[in-house]
């Protein structure tokens, strides 16, 4: 009976036992060893169900065993961390604790595992500056070659300089918001080569999440803040009736638009699961999406409208919310509400990446490459 | 029950057999054929709670995908595994967190940290409480003497620093099960010894059960009391150290000085069940089976025939054991394709 926790002796939570099949063992998630952000890590959460305050007694009782027994002279005790019985969640109540506690765990962790990125890349401020600097620079360039290009045109399909800003400002902040999150998911392809992934599956927590935790591109805050200032002057410029609702609609516009970007980072990097030239692929999508985002949707073709408005609903970052506050027609002739809806296309985008993700893993699980 | 049961696993890749030359590849794009390479090809084992267990095997020869079925990395093609009372591809999460893995050519650590750093990470990654987080920590600095080396960044370490550094975090959590995977490769002599050390006293101590790969056999001897051999992804020897000599290292050497003070003898030595394996001047070695004669014998036939000087008694060495096994079970598999 291996796995027989010296709980029940102990007057602690019952122990379980192997043949217990049926009774699904879960590490409670609101354990003494939980992070919770506020307290430091050290004590359990404050989301006190009854059921966290029970397993604290088991671990502490457990514990208390480890240093008793035996080799308490090496301080290297001899001690079987046992299972800690969880019973199923009987409530939907109960679940919802479970689930805002795991959220609050993973959080606190997030901001660790990032905290710690940061500091490593911080070894080498000079490279970091420049870094930023040049992304910066960069991308104004970019938005100054379309500017340049209006000396000549009054004009691009009917949209002005700085209505064309708003489109160019938008896709820019969801797309730089996406990548400070997804940048490990850029070269996807050679962690999954040289095996990394392997020490990811090796670990209790869940892999999307441990592979995002390997980098934050603050570097790329020099996009971020390209796309600010392109943003700002064009609402400056727009002679828009600014109303609470137009205002709604360009902040839920940046935050859906990032929730897209990011899908398609995603989904990119499960393409890699694949193959490795799933990069490629991915650049297609991500940085394609951001170039076709930042022009008005006019200047396409049919086809590709339909596209992005349908299936790969990039219409949505920028062109749909722009649409609305500017009051323009929708060349396709959607109802109005369409435009309203680029959180259900982000909501749409963000299970299909999930779908892509565990297929992808599932994947990898069988072919091992 | 015991900690681990593996019951005729079975893991099958499906490769993609490519056409040659410049227009293969162009063929392989559309006319996919694939042939099936059966990397684990029926294993059965258990191991109990407590054991030190070696696993050898030529390269590919199976011993990795087993550990990374063990470990729920991959998913068996067929067969049954059981970890701690779970199958660990369908509870990931919940096996893991009993284990604890090293690989020797890949480090878990973050690689631009300082090994503290990360050991401080992995604490929150498998939520070790503060306090038994302390006193691991303590005991695997003092026993590993991490010291040294705590606040340097991980890609600034020697590999057996590294390999150090990489242990500890593999065991901060009080893992029930610690895998390696070839943990002494490219170590030195002293750097082998104190992993050695310290994995023997885990075992004690801790009661960890140790499952490890390798290629050098002094791992195998100095540190497990049982051994899987697997080969062509079958398991041919599950069993002793000692058992292994006794079945395969039948075969022993007699070493014999001659006295040639009265004129060198001239061509191989005639002894009964005994053959003349090498020569080098008045040394000569003689291969003998222990089923034919013993070495009493035989040095009694030696010494009433020839004038001796000195002579010695060679063991079989173990990898020449294990070199006959490898041969023996090739023999067979490409008998039976």
């Amino acid at each position: 009976m291996v796995r027989v926790s010296d709980d029940r002796a102990s007057g602690g939570v019952t122990g379980r036992r192997a043949k217990d099949k049926g009774v699904q063992a879960k590490h409670p998630v609101s354990d003494p060893l939980a992070l919770s952000p506020s307290q430091g890590g050290a004590a359990g959460p404050a989301t006190g169900s009854g059921r966290a305050e029970t397993d604290a007694g088991t671990f502490a009782c457990a514990q208390d065993k480890g240093r008793n027994a035996g080799h308490a002279d090496t301080g290297f005790a001899v001690r079987h961390r046992s299972f800690v019985p969880f019973a199923p969640a009987s409530t939907g109540r109960h679940a919802l604790h479970l689930w805002l506690a795991e959220a609050q765990v993973h959080a606190g962790l997030y901001r660790r595992l990032i905290g710690a990125q940061i500091r490593s890349q911080m070894q080498y401020k000079v490279s970091f500056v420049l870094r930023m600097l040049g992304s910066f620079a960069g991308n104004l360039i970019d938005f100054g070659a379309i500017a340049v290009l209006f000396n000549r045109i009054p004009a691009l399909a009917g949209w002005s300089l700085p209505e064309v800003a708003l489109l160019y400002g938008l896709s820019a902040v969801a797309f730089s918001i996406a990548e400070l999150f997804a940048a490990a998911l850029d070269n996807f392809a050679e962690y999954v080569e040289s095996g990394s992934f392997d020490r990811v599956l090796t670990r209790p927590i869940g892999a999307l999440f441990q592979v995002i935790t390997e980098d934050f591109a603050l570097r790329r805050l020099g996009r971020l803040s390209q796309g600010v200032l392109v943003f700002v002057v064009a609402l400056g410029l727009l002679d828009v009736d600014w109303t609470w609702d137009k205002g709604l609609i360009m902040a839920v516009a940046i935050g859906s638009g990032a929730v897209i970007f990011f899908s398609i980072f995603v989904l990119g990097a499960a393409y890699c699961f694949w193959t490795i030239q799933g990069r490629e692929a991915a650049n297609i999508f991500t940085y394609g999406g951001d170039f076709m985002s930042s022009y008005p949707l006019d200047i396409y073709h049919g086809w590709l409208r339909r596209f992005v408005t349908f299936v790969l609903p990039l219409a949505f970052i920028s062109y749909y919310p722009a649409l609305y506050v500017l009051g323009r027609p929708d060349p396709l002739g959607l109802p109005g509400w369409v435009r309203l809806l680029s959180p259900l296309a982000a909501l749409g985008m963000a299970l299909l990446a999930w779908a892509g993700w565990t297929i992808g893993v599932r994947h990898y699980q069988s072919t091992g490459s | 029950m015991a900690l681990i049961e593996v019951e005729n696993l079975h893991k099958t890749f499906r490769v993609a057999r490519h056409h040659r030359g410049a227009l293969g590849a162009i063929r392989s794009l559309v006319d996919r054929q694939y042939f099936d390479v059966h990397a684990v090809d029926g294993i059965s084992f258990s191991i109990e709670r407590g054991e030190m267990l070696g696993c050898l095997g030529p390269n590919g020869a199976g011993k990795s995908t087993t550990i990374k079925m063990l470990t729920g990395i991959l998913v068996p093609s067929s067969g049954r595994i059981e970890v701690l009372g779970f199958e660990p591809y369908r509870r990931r999460k919940d096996v893991v967190r009993h284990i604890g893995v090293v690989f020797g050519q890949r480090t878990q650590l973050w690689w631009d940290l300082p090994l503290i750093e990360s050991l401080d990470l992995l604490r929150y990654v498998y939520r070790v409480p503060a306090g038994r987080y302390e006193e691991n920590l303590h005991a695997f600095r003092r026993l590993l003497d991490l010291d040294p080396f705590l606040n340097s960044p991980v890609r600034q370490l020697s590999l057996g620093q590294r390999m150090r550094g990489d242990l500890a975090a593999a065991l901060l959590h009080d893992p029930s099960v610690l895998y390696l995977d070839e943990p002494t490769i490219g170590l030195d002599v002293v750097a082998k010894h104190r992993m050695r050390d310290f994995l023997r006293t885990l075992n004690r101590e801790r009661g960890v059960t140790v499952l490890l790969t390798t290629h050098d056999m002094a791992d195998v001897e100095q540190l497990c009391a049982r051994l899987l051999i697997i080969d062509h992804g079958k398991l041919i020897y599950d069993g002793s150290l000692e058992a292994i000599r006794d079945r395969f290292g039948t075969e022993r050497t007699l070493v014999v000085d001659l006295d040639e003070q009265n004129g060198a003898v001239n061509g191989p030595l005639d002894v009964p069940h005994a053959r003349e394996i090498r020569a080098d001047g008045p040394r000569r070695w003689l291969s003998f089976n222990r089923a034919d004669t013993t070495a009493a014998e035989l040095i009694a036939h030696v010494a009433a025939r020839y004038r001796l000087r000195d002579l010695t008694i060679e063991e079989p060495e173990i990898e020449a054991i294990i070199r006959r096994i490898y041969e023996d079970s090739s023999g067979i598999s490409s008998q039976t394709l």
